[in-house]
């Protein structure tokens, strides 16, 4: 049969062309079919997925506040000891804590500026007028043009004022005497810093003015009078000011005096802070209303207030300025729970990052070795947010993709990306969607187009 | 060459079979590329219009219209050819969409409160979403 089949298409080779292109033809044919063929198997696979779904809202809640964060690295002690403990020990409120011990305070500074009259009041001018001369140079800061003492003579005239006294104590190191002064016009003038001590006056050599205020400084490392280290009294009775004089019509104009004292404190003090990573993704910094900071602690001794203060990234140094609490807490010796609120201001004191330190200071060097333990320390920032709980109960991992929180007077609408496994229960959370006060339903649509609703109230 | 084509016009029983052959292979590549044009044509709209899904997320009775928020969750993108409320043709603003994308179809609309639409929205290939919704009271 083949054989005489094979003679035939030998003699009449017109028709296998025929053949052959018919036969291919009825290939594509069966391609383009097989195509739309499998494609509906596809779609009938997406739709059986979607019959097959089975997601639902189980919850819905307002959040007003989020969870701790804690520190994730051991804290750094500037001023102290870290005595027994892990940072770890400050993440949860259990009785097992971080013990910290206060260290010597070292080298401190402390200001003095004005508060009485000296020995000399011999500026011609003061401004306004009226003031008291000291009391025109004793500002914090120094106020420049709104308040000063200025020359009239081209002779040399001094101011000497009694300064504050100090609270510190140890020994001194040196002392600064600081005046901020500047000249009225163009002309060569100076000025001279100048300190009264054991009823002797010790000036320094010119220092020259420029029209623009300048702080210039002497530093004595002892009194001259003795050559001997600073005594507490004799800081106490100094007399701090300037000498200047006129030339022409330019005249040297003073606007603020004060002394700094270095001294190394034999008084302990403990100073320590630690960072915190706020969630700035499940908290956007937009949504957040204020930081609170909470301290958990106990103190052996209850002879000084304990602080909470956090770093400015504005003025890059820790405060506790615009803190619904200053004043500190006092403690009791028992546990004691210390917390603070950065109110409005907290913006200043997070990182665009999401990050805050936070320091635990005592108020000043005392002469108690005090020690705490911390069982908890931790930040928490304050929302109006929303956690929803998603269930899923279908054979299928769930992707929800819209989300929709619908009332009387308005529709939101907000794009979402949780995937819930399947017989699985997941939580989500939304600081930027606040619940509205009346009746609302709450939808949640799935990638493959299921919808699952939620009514509270 | 010359020779040659004067031997081909000479034996002219030898013409016929070869045109009889180029007619027939003309006739079958025609017939089966209309076969297979045709195949393509109804198997590519076919093709698009069974990978067409979307979906109604929200109905919105808002003043002077009716916003629908539309899902496409099919493999094609979709044009909303047409919004019917109350089964009559209503205004609305174009709406295309591609795959995994979403938006609002608004159409113009004099709603009354606390009644029931019979809303329909067709795709140019066809297909469509009914429902009924129920205006806010």
């Amino acid at each position: 049969m083949w054989t005489i089949t094979r003679l035939r298409l030998k003699q009449d080779r017109r028709g296998v062309s025929n053949i052959i292109v018919v036969v291919l033809s009825l290939v594509i044919i069966v391609a383009i079919v097989a195509n739309i063929v499998l494609w509906s198997y596809e779609m009938n696979q997406l739709d059986w997925e979607k019959m097959k779904e089975d997601t639902s809202i189980t919850n819905v809640e307002r959040i007003s506040r989020s969870s701790w964060f804690v520190a994730q690295s051991e804290y750094t002690v500037n001023t102290g000891s870290l005595v027994n403990g892990t940072y770890q020990d400050t993440q949860t409120v259990n009785n097992v804590y971080e013990t910290f011990q206060e260290g010597l305070a070292g080298s401190q500074l402390e200001t003095l500026r004005p508060n009485a009259v000296g020995q000399y009041a011999e500026l011609g001018t003061v401004y306004p007028g009226g003031t008291a001369h000291w009391d025109a140079c004793d500002e914090d800061p120094p106020d420049d043009d709104a308040s000063y003492v200025q020359t009239s003579t081209s002779s040399w005239r001094s101011e000497a004022y009694s300064i504050q006294d100090s609270s510190a104590s140890g020994n001194i190191n040196w002392i600064h005497v600081y005046v901020r002064a500047r000249k009225t016009s163009t002309a060569d003038i100076s000025i001279r810093t100048l300190i009264r001590t054991n009823s002797t006056d010790y000036e320094s050599s010119d220092i020259s003015l420029t029209t623009s205020y300048q702080n210039s400084y002497t530093q004595y490392n002892t009194n001259p009078f003795t050559g001997q280290p600073w005594t507490w009294s004799e800081i106490d009775s100094l007399q701090a000011g300037a000498s200047a004089k006129s030339l022409g019509s330019t005249h040297a104009r003073m606007t603020a005096v004060w002394v700094v004292v270095n001294h190394t404190s034999t008084n302990y003090t403990l100073d320590m802070n630690g960072a915190f990573a706020l969630d700035v993704s499940t908290y956007p910094l937009d949504y957040i209303q204020t930081v609170e900071i909470q301290l958990k602690y106990r103190a052996n001794a209850t002879d000084e207030n304990w602080y909470l203060k956090a770093y400015n990234w504005t003025a890059a140094a820790y405060s506790n300025s615009g803190f619904n609490n200053t004043s500190g807490h006092t403690p009791t010796t028992g546990w004691d729970i210390h917390a603070v609120n950065l109110t409005d201001k907290w913006r200043s004191y997070v990182s665009d990052s999401g990050t805050i330190y936070v320091k635990l200071q005592d108020n000043q060097a005392d002469a108690n070795q005090t020690t705490i333990d911390i069982d908890f320390l931790g930040v928490r920032v304050k929302i109006d947010g929303t956690r929803f709980t998603f269930e899923n109960k279908g054979a299928l991992t769930s992707h929800l993709v819209s989300l929709w929180i619908i009332n009387s007077t308005n529709h939101q609408h907000f794009d979402i990306n949780v995937f819930v496994n399947s017989a699985e229960t997941t939580t989500y959370l939304r600081a930027d969607i606040s619940l509205p006060e009346s009746q609302y339903t709450v939808k949640v649509v799935t990638e493959r187009g299921n919808t699952a609703v939620y009514s509270g109230s | 060459m010359v020779g040659s084509l004067r031997n081909i016009l000479r034996n002219k029983r030898g013409i016929t079979p070869v045109l009889s052959s180029l007619l027939l292979m003309v006739i079958a590549v025609a017939a089966m590329s209309i076969a297979i044009t045709a195949t393509y044509v109804i198997t590519d709209n076919l093709h698009d219009t069974m990978g067409e899904r979307f979906i109604v997320e929200d109905v919105w009775f808002t003043t002077g219209k009716i916003s629908i928020y539309l899902r496409n969750v099919g493999k094609v993108s979709i044009k909303i050819a047409a919004v019917y409320i109350n089964r009559t043709s209503q205004s609305f603003t174009p709406l295309e969409l591609e795959e995994d994308k979403h938006g609002w179809l608004n159409a113009t609309y004099s709603w009354s409160f606390n009644s029931v639409y019979h809303i329909n929205v067709v795709t140019n290939r066809g297909t469509k979403i009914v429902d009924y919704y129920t205006s806010p009271s």
